[in-house]
């Protein structure tokens, strides 16, 4: 089955859900460790294990209302390089928000896409779940907005990471 | 310059005032019956009251579009419906440029609202609201675009 992309983006705290599948939960993310899979096969054209791969696109909403689209790092040896990760344990998407909550992701070699929530010491992710009509979200209430996206490991954006005129982030895996 | 006041979904219908430049609580909003509450500052400039409402949303395959900004003059009304029934409406005070905020419903089921702050941003969130669904800036339909869905939906006004 082809998987429907999955969401983590902010405005306040940090958010999470996966789009189409109807009622699809993911409550393990309620439960320590914080972890659960997401529907469906990354990509959308999976068909072997070595075609598992998934894309990352940042949207990206300004205090002036202007918006950008970012599908390649921003920084370092690897701009303008897309960003994408492969079906292997070491390749991660990574968001990382304010109050150190991260959401770590990363795919099998099935295509299957496991996200992992992480606090810093002593910092549990205190995460609540929340539904209307048949769209289900996770909302990390402990986390603040968005300040960093690595894939490989890598940094996305520069510096600091996300500039702070940004005052909506949207990470959308698919 | 007032900061800009936001309200955005992505769940929930959320309002809030950056704080650079002075945003301020609006702890009314809150308050039944009337939920209404003021920004801070004065929007427009020379005489008469008057703000840009920006509409940029996400498509469904992650591209962001923008629509306006608008103008909004000082008798004029913008009115956010979300999921829900649940309404949101900015007008100015009269003979003021004072923008007043107002949270209300079009069924029978009163808004629930609450508030939340990380550091100095505080947020009011609307909790028995959707998604937005249909923007209006003077008495004309400026949101949704026919076909066209949507991820996420910010409405900017400043």
């Amino acid at each position: 089955m082809a998987a429907s992309p999955v969401i983590i983006d902010d405005g306040g705290s940090t958010r999470i859900k996966q789009l189409g599948a109807a009622n699809k939960d993911l409550d393990r993310l309620l439960e320590s460790p914080n972890a659960d899979l997401a529907d469906g096969r990354f990509p959308e054209t999976f068909a072997v294990p070595g075609d598992a791969e998934c894309s990352v696109t940042i949207v990206l909403i300004k205090d002036d209302a202007t918006a950008q689209k970012v599908t390649t790092y921003q920084t370092g040896s690897l701009s303008g390089q897309p960003l994408k990760f492969g079906g292997t344990a070491v390749e991660t998407a990574e968001v990382l928000s304010e109050l150190n909550q991260s959401v770590k992701v990363y795919l099998g070699a099935n295509g299957i896409l496991q996200l992992d929530l992480n606090g810093g010491p002593g910092q549990e992710p205190v995460v609540e779940a929340r539904q209307i009509a048949k769209q289900r979200r996770y909302i990390i209430m402990n986390a603040g907005l968005i300040r960093q996206v690595k894939v490989k490991g890598n940094p996305v954006f520069a510096g600091s990471g996300i500039p702070n005129d940004v005052i909506y982030t949207m990470v959308m895996l698919g | 310059m007032p900061s800009p006041v936001i309200i955005d979904d992505g769940g929930s219908t959320r309002i809030k005032q950056l704080v650079s430049g002075g945003g301020k609580k609006m702890d009314k909003l809150m308050e039944g019956p009337n939920n209404e509450d003021e920004a801070d500052g004065n929007f427009g400039t020379g005489a008469s009251a008057s703000c840009d409402v920006t509409i940029v949303f996400i498509k469904t395959d992650g591209t962001p579009t923008t629509l306006g900004p608008f103008s909004m003059g000082p008798s004029d009304e913008t009115v956010i419906l979300s999921q829900g029934n649940q309404r949101v409406k900015a007008k100015f005070n009269p003979g003021t440029k004072v923008l007043k905020l107002k949270v209300d419903k079009t069924g029978s089921a009163d808004p629930i609202v609450e508030a939340k702050q990380v550091n100095t941003q505080r947020r009011y969130i609307v909790t028995n609201a959707g998604a937005i669904t249909n923007v209006t800036v003077a008495g004309v339909q400026q949101f949704p675009l026919t076909g066209v869905d949507s991820l996420y939906t910010m409405v900017h006004l400043a």
